[in-house]
C-alpha cells in the first residue's frame, strides 16, 4: 500500500489497475465500491463512488449518462456537462481515497495524467428534534441536529449578519472530525476567541467522540467537578450566547454545542428567563439557586445536627422527629447516605430504561419503595421529605452536568457533616467557595459577578431586568461592545 | 536599593476592594470579645473610648497612604530598604513577618478556642487547625487575586448576621448606658488602647498598595472600610452594653456570641452553634491574608520562591497552636500580641512620616535639578 502512495505519478495506469488497488488496498475490499466502466470510441473511463455516500440518483442522471452520452471522452467535455460545482482534479490514490469517503465520484479516463473527483455526497440526517435535555416550556422547542451541516444552518438562519465568524478546525489525528469556532466577529472578546482557537491548535488527539468529550479535551482544569464550558442542544442558547459576546464550538456528529467563557452562574440560566416576563424570569432564577443551595445543604444539616447538635432543633420539631427516629437502628450519618444513595440508584435506573418502563420505575422507586422504608424503621419520615426535596431542587439546574456535579457534591458533605458537624460543613463550603474562585472558564473568572465583584452584572445572572433597563451586555465576557441598544429615553 | 515591585496591569486589583478586604481583615476573632475588654476598662463610656481609637485609626491610615504615595508602587519591605538601607530594612521587615506570623496564630488559637468553648470541647485542636489551614493553604496558593477573592465571598457570606443582633436590639434597657461621662480620661485612653487591638489588620495596606489600580482613589476607599470597621465594632459594643446589666457582661468572654443565643429560628433554637460554625468564614480572610503577607514579605527579604514560604508559614503555625492549649495560655498571647499590633501598626506608620517627608523634599530637588 505504502509504495504505490510514494509514487509520484501513479497516473496514467490501466483503469483495471486504478479499480484494483482502489478496491483491495485502501478500501480493503469493501462490499460498497460501485464502478462502472464506460466505453465510448474505444476510449475506455471508470466512474467509481462508495454507494452508500453519495446520491445514486443523480450519479446515473447527471454523471453516468452524461459521460456516456459523450461525443468525445476528455475532462474538459465532463466538466462542461456535469452540472456539479467543486470538481477537483487528483493526482494520488490516498487523495482519491479520502474524496470518496467523503461523497465525491471519481472520473477517470484512460492514459490521462489525472482523475477528476465530483461530490455529489449523501447527507442522512434526522429531522431536527425536540430538545429533550433541556426542554424548555415557553420558546422554541428546536434541538440541534447531529449533522454540522444543519447545525450551522440553524445558526446561520437565527444570526443573519456578516459579521458571523465560523473558523474550521480539523480535529483527530486517526478518525478527523471537524469542529467550528463560532462568534460574532464585532461583539466577542479577541482573547476569548485567541485562547480557544489556540488551544484548538494544540490539541493533540486520535479522535473526538463528541462536543462534550472535546469540551473536557480544552477546558481549563479537569479535576474539577463542576463544568467550565456550557454544553447545551438548544440553537436559541447557543445564538443568544453568542449575541452576549461569547464564543461557540460546534462539533460534526455531535448533537450539542459548547459555550465559552461562561460563569458559575450561567449554569443556572435558561433562555426561558428570557422569553418570559423579567419579573417570572428573576423569581425562576433565584428558585434556581435557591434550589441548589437547598440541595447541597439540607442533608447535612439534618445528619449534623441529630449527630452533634441538637440544641437548634425546636421543642416541637424535636418531639415528631425524636418519634420517627426511635425506630431507626443507624445513626443519621448512616441513614441519609443509604437514602442519597437509593434515590441515586432510582434516578440512574429510570434514566437507563426505556421511558415508559422508566417512568413506572420511579413511582415504585419513590413511593413503594419510600413508604416501605419508613414503615420498616430504616429512615425518619423526616429524612424522605428532606432527601426528596433536595434531590427535586437538584434537577432545577437547567445544565444536566451542573445539576449532577451538585448531586455528587452532596456526598462528601453529608460525610463531613457526619463526622464533624456544622465545621464539617463550613469547611466544605469556604472550600467549595474558594475553588470556585478559583475556577477560570478560559482564562476568565468563574464565579462573576460575585468575585471579581460585578455589580452591573447582577442583571442577566441572579436576575433579569425589564429590557428598558437591560441595554447593556454582561461586562464579564468583556465583549467589543457593551451596549445592546441606545437606552430610550422615557 | 530593592527592586521595584513590577505587576502587569492585568494582575491588578480594583482599588474599591479595599473597603471589604481592609474590613474584614479587622473583623475577626477579637470582635466576638470586644465589647467586655473595652467595658471593663473604661465602663459605659466605650463609645468615647472607641471614638478617639478611631481617629487614632483615621490618622494612621492617612499616614500610611501618605508614606506609600511619596513612592512609585512599593510595598512596606521597599519603603523600609529606601530609608534604612538594605540590612537595616530587611531586619525591620523581618520583625513585621514574625508579628504577621504571630497574628496568624493568634486568630488560629482563637477560633479553636471558639470551637471548644461553643460546639465541641473534646475536638482535637490540631483536627481543627488542620482544616482551616488547608483552606488558607489553598487559597494562598492561588495567588493574590484568589485570596482577595476569598475575602469578598466570605464578606457576602457573613455580613448578614449584623441582621442577627436586631432581635437584642429590642431587649436594650436604656438604664444600661447611664449615667454617662463617668469614666476618667485615663480610663478612656486604656479602653482606647484596647479597642485598636481589635482592629489591627489594616497593615494588609502596606503589602497590597502595589497589587491595585487605581491608586489616586486608595486613600478614600481605605478610610470608609476604617469606618465601616468603627461602625461595627461601635453598633456591637453598643447593643452589648445596653443588652446586659453592668456585671453581666464583665463575665462574658464573648459577649456578641452570648448574645446571639438569644435568638431562635423556627427552625434553629439556638442560633449561636450555626453562627461559631459560621465565624469560620469570617475568620478565614484574615488567616489567608496574614499567611499572604508573611510569605510576602518572607520572599521579599530572603528571597525564593513564595509557595515555599506559605506551605512553611501554615506548617510552623501547625506546629506552633500545640503551645496554646489553655484559654489562659490563649489570652495572655493574644494580649501580646495586641500590644505589639499597637506598636507595628499605629506607631510605625506615624514614625514613616518625617522620612516620607524628607524623600519627597529630596526627590522634587533632584527634579528640579535635572529640569
Amino acid at each position: 500500500m505504502k509504495r504505490r502512495f510514494r509514487q509520484s505519478s501513479y497516473f496514467p495506469c490501466k483503469i483495471e489497475t486504478l479499480q484494483q488497488d482502489l478496491f483491495t488496498d485502501f478500501f480493503n475490499s469493501s462490499p460498497d465500491l460501485a464502478s462502472k466502466t464506460v466505453n465510448v470510441e474505444g476510449q475506455k473511463a471508470l466512474i467509481i463512488y462508495m454507494d452508500y455516500l453519495v446520491r445514486e440518483e443523480e450519479v446515473y442522471n447527471h454523471i453516468t449518462s452524461k459521460v456516456q452520452g459523450a461525443k468525445q471522452l476528455d475532462y474538459q467535455t465532463i466538466e462542461s456537462e456535469v452540472p456539479v460545482t467543486d470538481i477537483m482534479e487528483l493526482k494520488t490514490l490516498n487523495e482519491i481515497g479520502g474524496a470518496l469517503i467523503e461523497g465525491y465520484v471519481c472520473v477517470y479516463i484512460e492514459k490521462e495524467k489525472h482523475c477528476i473527483v465530483i461530490p455529489v455526497p449523501r447527507i442522512d440526517q434526522r429531522k431536527p428534534a425536540k430538545a429533550e435535555t433541556e426542554s424548555l416550556i415557553f420558546g422554541p422547542q428546536i434541538s440541534f441536529s447531529d449533522s454540522i451541516d444543519v447545525n450551522m444552518n440553524f445558526i446561520h438562519k437565527r444570526l443573519d449578519t456578516k459579521t458571523l465568524t465560523a473558523e474550521k478546525f480539523i480535529i483527530g489525528d486517526k478518525i478527523p472530525s471537524e469542529v467550528r469556532l463560532i462568534y460574532l466577529s464585532d461583539i466577542a472578546n479577541d482573547e476569548a476567541v485567541q485562547e480557544m482557537r489556540s488551544r484548538l491548535n494544540s490539541l493533540q488527539v486520535d479522535d473526538v467522540l463528541d462536543s462534550s468529550a472535546l469540551t473536557q479535551y480544552v477546558e481549563d482544569n479537569s479535576y474539577s467537578i463542576f463544568p467550565q464550558f456550557l454544553v447545551t442542544e438548544l440553537p436559541d442558547r447557543f445564538c443568544y450566547s453568542l449575541k452576549e459576546g461569547r464564543v461557540g464550538l460546534l462539533v460534526d456528529k455531535s448533537p450539542t454545542a459548547v459555550i465559552a467563557p461562561v460563569s458559575f452562574l450561567s449554569f443556572f440560566q435558561t433562555t426561558e428567563d428570557i422569553y418570559t416576563r423579567w419579573n417570572m424570569g428573576s423569581f425562576i432564577r433565584l428558585m434556581r439557586l435557591v434550589g441548589m443551595f437547598l440541595s447541597i445543604i439540607l442533608t447535612p444539616l439534618y445528619v449534623a445536627a441529630l449527630t452533634y447538635h441538637y440544641e437548634i432543633i425546636p421543642d416541637a420539631l424535636l418531639v415528631s422527629l425524636g418519634h420517627s427516629r426511635s425506630r431507626v437502628p443507624f445513626p443519621p450519618l448512616l441513614e441519609a447516605l443509604i437514602l442519597e444513595f437509593l434515590i441515586e440508584l432510582i434516578r440512574e435506573a429510570g434514566a437507563r430504561l426505556p421511558t415508559k418502563v422508566g417512568q413506572t420505575m420511579g413511582i415504585v422507586g419513590g413511593i413503594v419503595v419510600g413508604q416501605a422504608v419508613v414503615q420498616a424503621g430504616f429512615t425518619s419520615n423526616i429524612l424522605i421529605i428532606i432527601v426528596a426535596l433536595s434531590a427535586l431542587a437538584s434537577f432545577t439546574a437547567p445544565s444536566y452536568l451542573m445539576g449532577s456535579a451538585i448531586r455528587i457534591l452532596r456526598f462528601p458533605l453529608i460525610i463531613l457533616a457526619g463526622f464533624w458537624g456544622f465545621i464539617g460543613i463550613m469547611f466544605s463550603f469556604a472550600f467549595i467557595s474558594i475553588h470556585l474562585i478559583r475556577q477560570r472558564s478560559l482564562n476568565f473568572p468563574y464565579f462573576v459577578p460575585i468575585y471579581p465583584f460585578q455589580p452591573r452584572d447582577f442583571d442577566n445572572s441572579f436576575i433579569r431586568l425589564p429590557f428598558l433597563w437591560s441595554y447593556k451586555r454582561a461586562y464579564s465576557n468583556r465583549p467589543k461592545k457593551i451596549r445592546r441598544f441606545k437606552k430610550p429615553n422615557r | 536599593m530593592p527592586e521595584n515591585l513590577n505587576i502587569p496591569d492585568h494582575k491588578k486589583l480594583k482599588a474599591i476592594y479595599l473597603v471589604i478586604v481592609l474590613h474584614t481583615m479587622q473583623i475577626g476573632v477579637g470582635i466576638a470579645g470586644h465589647p467586655r475588654v473595652v467595658f471593663l476598662e473604661s465602663g459605659r463610656d466605650s463609645f468615647i473610648s472607641i471614638l478617639i481609637a478611631a481617629i487614632a485609626l483615621h490618622i494612621v491610615i492617612a499616614c500610611i497612604v501618605y508614606v506609600l504615595r511619596s513612592f512609585d508602587g512599593q510595598d512596606l519591605h521597599g519603603i523600609l530598604a529606601q530609608f534604612f538601607g538594605k540590612w537595616f530594612g530587611k531586619l525591620i521587615t523581618f520583625l513585621f513577618i514574625i508579628y504577621f506570623f504571630l497574628l496568624f496564630i493568634s486568630v488560629l488559637v482563637n477560633y479553636i478556642e471558639f470551637v471548644h468553648a461553643f460546639i465541641f470541647p473534646d475536638m482535637s485542636s490540631w483536627f481543627i487547625s488542620l482544616c482551616l489551614l488547608s483552606l488558607v493553604l489553598y487559597a494562598v496558593l492561588g495567588g493574590v487575586r484568589v485570596a482577595v477573592g476569598a475575602c469578598i465571598v466570605f464578606f457576602f457570606g457573613s455580613v448578614w448576621m449584623f441582621g442577627l443582633l436586631i432581635e437584642p436590639i429590642t431587649y436594650i434597657q436604656y438604664d444600661n448606658y447611664l449615667p454617662m461621662f463617668e469614666a476618667s480620661p485615663r480610663e478612656l485612653m486604656s479602653g482606647a488602647l484596647k479597642t485598636s487591638y481589635t482592629i489591627i489588620g489594616f497593615e494588609l495596606l502596606w503589602f497590597l498598595y502595589p497589587y491595585l489600580k487605581d491608586k489616586n482613589k486608595v486613600h478614600r476607599y481605605s478610610q470608609l472600610a476604617m469606618s465601616l470597621t468603627i461602625l461595627s465594632v461601635l453598633f456591637i459594643t453598643f447593643v452589648s452594653i445596653g443588652f446586659y446589666s453592668n456585671n453581666q457582661l464583665e463575665d462574658k468572654i464573648w459577649p456578641l456570641l452570648s448574645t446571639i443565643k438569644i435568638i431562635s429560628f423556627p427552625m434553629f433554637e439556638r442560633f449561636d452553634i450555626v453562627t461559631v460554625a459560621l465565624w469560620m468564614i469570617i475568620i478565614l480572610p484574615n488567616l489567608i491574608l496574614f499567611c499572604w503577607m508573611t510569605s510576602m514579605s518572607a520572599k521579599r527579604v530572603f528571597g525564593g520562591k513564595e509557595n515555599y514560604y506559605m506551605i512553611t508559614v501554615c506548617s510552623l503555625a501547625f506546629i506552633a497552636h500545640y503551645f496554646f492549649d489553655s484559654r489562659y495560655n490563649v489570652n495572655f498571647f493574644t494580649n501580646y500580641v495586641g500590644q505589639a499590633g499597637v506598636i507595628f501598626g499605629f506607631v510605625v506608620p506615624i514614625l514613616l512620616v518625617p522620612f516620607a517627608m524628607y524623600y519627597r523634599r529630596k526627590g522634587a530637588k533632584q527634579h528640579a535639578k535635572q529640569s
